[in-house]
């Protein structure tokens, strides 16, 4: 009759409907079960019959009466007696509570990180949807970048198929109010807003009408520049605001605080692509090369249909344009804001945060389960008296379930309330000068009511374990007071005792793992990297669009030469990349057009006071000369251990060496001396440097003398004298560089120490719960050995002994495995062993510490106890 | 037991078995309230409504097979009794009587 429903459903309605209606009850609810589960998903049907049923179930069961009537109250009851009783605790109450919160918060960080980087669609509205379009070239490798040239093939095949945003990231002057600043603005196209979604704080979004080169030129702002710039005046719609010297009216503010394709860019203006000349490079339309567009596609067909009609496209780019586009293909992808490596990266740290937090968790709930225990056991003898004048072992089990569920939602709370305060901090965060990230972690209904959910029955599974042992304890102490306690404390000291071990392992296994990383970041900032990094300052620079195209060349060497001459810049030059940089490109090179190939060679083009500039030794040779530079002459610098690899035992000066893809014959001018190039921890890595002329791809670099920061400042203002059109970006000293090549070491070190810290004040309070309650277990006996002459140092001693000897396994355990998670790390320690002795000795050092704080001050009390009180004690 | 005052959905529920005449079971009951008056019942509430107005002696019930198409069950199936015929007119009439004099005043609203 029922055959639809599932079963466990079946039986809980059983017991609320009364036999009259039951048969028909469910067997209309059957009925119209399996008509929505024809016509609907298997999650909208599971979702309708659990409204349906709890719809009979309330509705049966409150018209029952009698039965319902006793249920509330007794609820009720239990819910009355529980907060009683942890309001007579409140320091415990809420230490548990806090305990917890910690554990929760980890887990909906964790859980926000993870949905805002890995999960959340790039359309609020469309959701997955709407797809990436992407590139794959021969070996299967998929990039996520078109050019203009290949978006407007791709947007004349898909038209009909599918509606189309293209969206271009990209750096420009600001002007407004006659203040310059540097920010990002996203080039869009008419349909952007309308796909992704983003919702409007004043006036309207770009529409379709914006992106035609007749239309007047207008743009959205970011609702974060309106407060900044505007002090959020609503009037600022209608007012004008200049991009690279361009005017813009602004027609709306977005709440949109950073890009939507891109992770955590702060994002303050949208401009239309029609009017992109003001923000793009020269010559973006028709360079193939200049692959800046995220390109999205809503599907009005099926993905099939669409990935045919973007084969074709692949097609008509690889006959019109066959070098760039042989072998390559064009296809759909989730319209997720992270892709690729960057994806596979993230995910990486995601499971790395999510095992983090679910120990946290655990250390906190050890502490709830260790409270609830102990809390169990002070009630012993009141539950032993429940059983024995009749009350079931289901009302003694229900009410420390209760309490259980309420510790937790009073963590839940808690964690909310952190969860809300620590969004905020999520959204500011700065993770260096030059880079801001913007995250907007997820807070609705959803997060809180899953908060609740979880925290609740996190609580009230906690307290399973206790309420049976305290209905086992209970019932033995109906039976004597002595073969009781005998039972009740061997059980609760044994799961005290692995609880304990637990938490001080996990705590362990954090603190040596931030001790190793803050050893590793100590020893790449002592790295010798080959030149003073003191005073040496970079910025990127560009020439505006606007700017006269012809005479870039003779505007790049002047702003050299007048950077050279800024009071405190001893010497400047350019250079591809600034020192250190990841992004430096490799070559091949040989020793002789029939030598063998040495790979992954790093190369920096270089203006000719480089060395003078960096301030690397040239070991032997002479530097680039001015006119080498400007001719790109067949000359080429390399450091010491390429020389020692292509001709060991002599000479490289004046030898012959082929470079790069081309087979140019270079000749070797001088060795210099080895430095770092593409990251701190570079060891031995062959390198050369090649003569060019300055120009505006390159980085400034200059050496000052004073005020590294007023130098910058000095530079920033000679830039704008140098030519119309001349743009500073990214003004940094070299230590802000190198914080780019230190973050993840330094985001690694920062998260253990304090997920540490953390865990060590779990423990601590763990911990002397635990000692606690030891003592109070034996306050007879204290009296006993007080009363017969024990000093009270003894009585400290013994107790502080005993906690040590419990918490050896938990300290073992921890040492063994941080041991074995250091090793598995070992890639990302600079400098330091995975076995390092000092970090294990601070870490366990650390740990005991908190040992022996925890384990003092229970002692001392139970050293002040008065022997007469304790012996009166029952 | 003594029928006091019908409340609101009683009331919908004692004029939806009226306009279904033979044909008042439970589902049938709740679909002619959705329809008629644009607004979700729970499925809880028509069967304990049902269960109420048949206690109060303002409907009765019979069981009757449920024909083709629903495996041959039985299906309880509702009508109006004398005594839910008079209370449904006593609550109508008294609504009637209390909307006379404010009749400008919705039509206003």
């Amino acid at each position: 009759m029922t055959g639809g429903l599932p079963r466990v459903l079946v039986a809980a309605l059983r017991r609320v409907i009364p036999q009259r209606n039951r048969a028909q009850v469910l067997a209309e609810l059957d009925d119209d079960f399996r008509r929505v589960r024809a016509h609907e998903s298997g999650w909208s049907a599971s979702a309708w019959l659990c409204r349906e049923s709890a719809s009979l179930a309330w509705a049966f069961a409150r018209h029952a009466g009698a039965s319902t009537r006793a249920w509330g109250p007794i609820w009720c009851r239990d819910a009355q007696l529980v907060i009683r009783g942890l309001r007579r605790a409140p320091l415990a109450t809420v230490g548990a509570a806090a305990t917890l919160s910690a554990g929760f918060l980890a887990m909906i960080v964790t859980a926000g990180l993870s949905e805002t980087l890995l999960f959340r669609p790039v359309s609020a509205i469309h959701g997955y949807a709407l797809r990436r379009v992407a590139a794959v070239d021969a070996r299967g490798r998929a990039g996520y970048r078109l050019s203009f040239v290949e978006l407007e093939q791709v947007r004349a095949q898909l038209a009909g198929s599918a509606v189309l945003a293209a969206v271009n990231l990209q750096p420009v002057v600001l002007r407004s109010e006659r203040t310059d600043t540097q920010t990002m603005v996203e080039v869009v196209d008419g349909r952007y807003f309308d796909l992704v979604g983003a919702p409007m704080v004043a006036g309207r979004r770009l529409v379709s009408t914006d992106d035609r080169v007749a239309a007047p030129p207008v743009v959205v702002i970011g609702e974060s520049l309106w407060r900044r710039r505007f002090a959020s005046d609503p009037a600022v719609v209608g007012r004008t605001l200049e991009l690279n010297r361009s005017s813009f009216t602004v027609v709306g503010v977005t709440a949109a605080s950073g890009s939507a394709t891109a992770l955590g860019s702060g994002v303050d203006v949208w401009a239309p692509l029609a009017h992109g000349d003001a923000v793009l490079s020269t010559g973006w339309r028709t360079d193939l090369g200049a692959r800046w567009f995220s390109v999205f596609a809503l599907p009005s067909v099926s993905l099939a249909e669409v990935d045919a009609r973007l084969a074709i496209a692949a097609a008509e780019l690889a006959r019109r344009h066959p070098d760039a586009w042989r072998g390559r293909a064009l296809r759909t992808a989730p319209g997720a804001m992270l892709t690729g490596s960057q994806r596979t990266g993230m995910a990486t740290l995601a499971w790395i945060l999510t095992v983090l937090s679910a120990l946290i968790l655990a250390v906190g709930a050890a502490n709830v389960g260790g409270l609830l225990l102990a809390r169990a056991a002070a009630a012993e003898r009141h539950t032993a008296i429940h059983l024995s004048m009749g009350a079931g072992r289901a009302a003694i089990v229900r009410r420390l379930l209760c309490e259980g569920a309420v510790l937790g939602w009073i963590g839940g709370g808690l964690a909310v309330g952190l969860y809300v305060w620590a969004r905020r901090a999520f959204m500011q965060i700065a993770l260096l000068p030059t880079l801001a990230l913007r995250l907007d972690l997820r807070l609705d209904s959803t997060v809180v009511g899953t908060v609740v959910f979880v925290s609740g029955l996190v609580g009230a599974l906690l307290a399973v374990g206790p309420a049976m042992w305290s209905v086992r304890a209970g019932n033995a102490a109906a039976l004597g007071g002595g073969y009781a306690r005998a039972i009740g404390d061997r059980g609760v000291s044994r799961a005290r005792r692995l609880l304990m071990s637990t938490q001080l392992c996990v705590s362990l296994v954090l603190v040596v793992g931030a001790a190793l990383f803050t050893r590793s970041i100590g020893a790449l900032e002592a790295e010798d990297v080959g030149f003073p990094k003191r005073g040496l300052v970079a910025m990127d620079f560009d020439l505006e669009p606007a700017g006269p195209p012809g005479r870039a060349a003779s505007i790049a060497r002047t702003a050299l030469g007048l950077a050279a001459t800024v009071p405190g810049v001893s010497a400047a030059a350019m250079s591809n990349r600034a020192p250190i940089d990841g992004s430096t490109p490799m070559v091949d090179v040989r020793g002789d057009r029939s030598g063998p190939v040495v790979g992954d060679v790093t190369m920096y083009l270089t203006t000719p006071s480089y060395f003078e500039t960096v301030g690397i030794a040239l070991l032997a040779g002479r530097a680039f000369t001015p006119e080498e530079c400007d001719r790109e002459s067949d000359v080429v610098i390399v450091n010491e251990s390429l020389g020692r690899r292509l001709w060991p035992g002599g000479s490289p000066i004046g030898r012959s060496l082929v470079v790069g893809a081309d087979q140019r014959v270079v000749r070797v001018v001088a060795v210099a001396r080895d430095s770092k190039y593409r990251s701190l921890a570079d060891s031995g890595q062959l390198h050369l440097y090649r003569p060019t002329p300055p120009n505006f791809q390159l980085t400034l670099l200059a050496r000052t003398s004073g005020d590294p920061r007023a130098a910058l400042r000095a530079l920033q203002r000679v830039l704008d004298r140098a030519g119309p059109g001349v743009v500073g970006f990214f003004p940094r000293t070299l230590d802000d560089h190198l914080e780019v090549e230190l973050l993840p070491t330094r985001a690694a070190a920062r998260a253990a120490a304090g997920l540490g810290s953390l865990a060590l004040v779990l423990s601590a309070v763990g911990l002397y719960g635990l000692v606690s309650w030891f003592v109070e277990r034996r306050r007879r006996e204290i009296g006993v050995r007080l009363a017969i002459g024990a000093r009270p140092v003894d009585i400290v001693r013994l107790v502080v002994r005993q906690t040590a000897s419990a918490a050896a396994p938990g300290l073992a355990a921890g040492v063994c495995l941080a041991g074995i998670l250091g090793v598995v790390a070992r890639s990302a320690l600079h400098g330091v062993g995975p076995l390092d002795p000092i970090a294990f000795a601070a870490g366990v050092a650390a740990l005991t510490a908190v040992v022996g704080a925890a384990a003092w001050l229970p002692s001392w009390r139970a050293s002040c106890v008065d022997p007469v009180v304790a012996l009166r004690d029952p | 037991m003594a029928s006091g005052p019908l409340g609101e959905f009683e009331v919908l529920v004692l004029m939806a078995v009226l306009h279904l005449g033979d044909a008042a079971y439970p589902p049938a009951v709740r679909t002619a309230i959705e329809h008629r008056t644009g607004r979700p019942v729970s499925r809880g509430a028509i069967y304990v409504t049902l269960d109420r107005l048949e206690s109060k002696r303002l409907l009765a019930s019979r069981l009757e097979d449920a024909g083709q198409g629903v495996g041959g069950r039985q299906r309880r199936f509702y009508r109006t009794a004398p005594r839910g015929l008079r209370a449904l007119r006593r609550a109508l009439s008294a609504v009637e009587r209390m909307r006379i004099g404010i009749e400008p005043l919705l039509e206003e609203s």
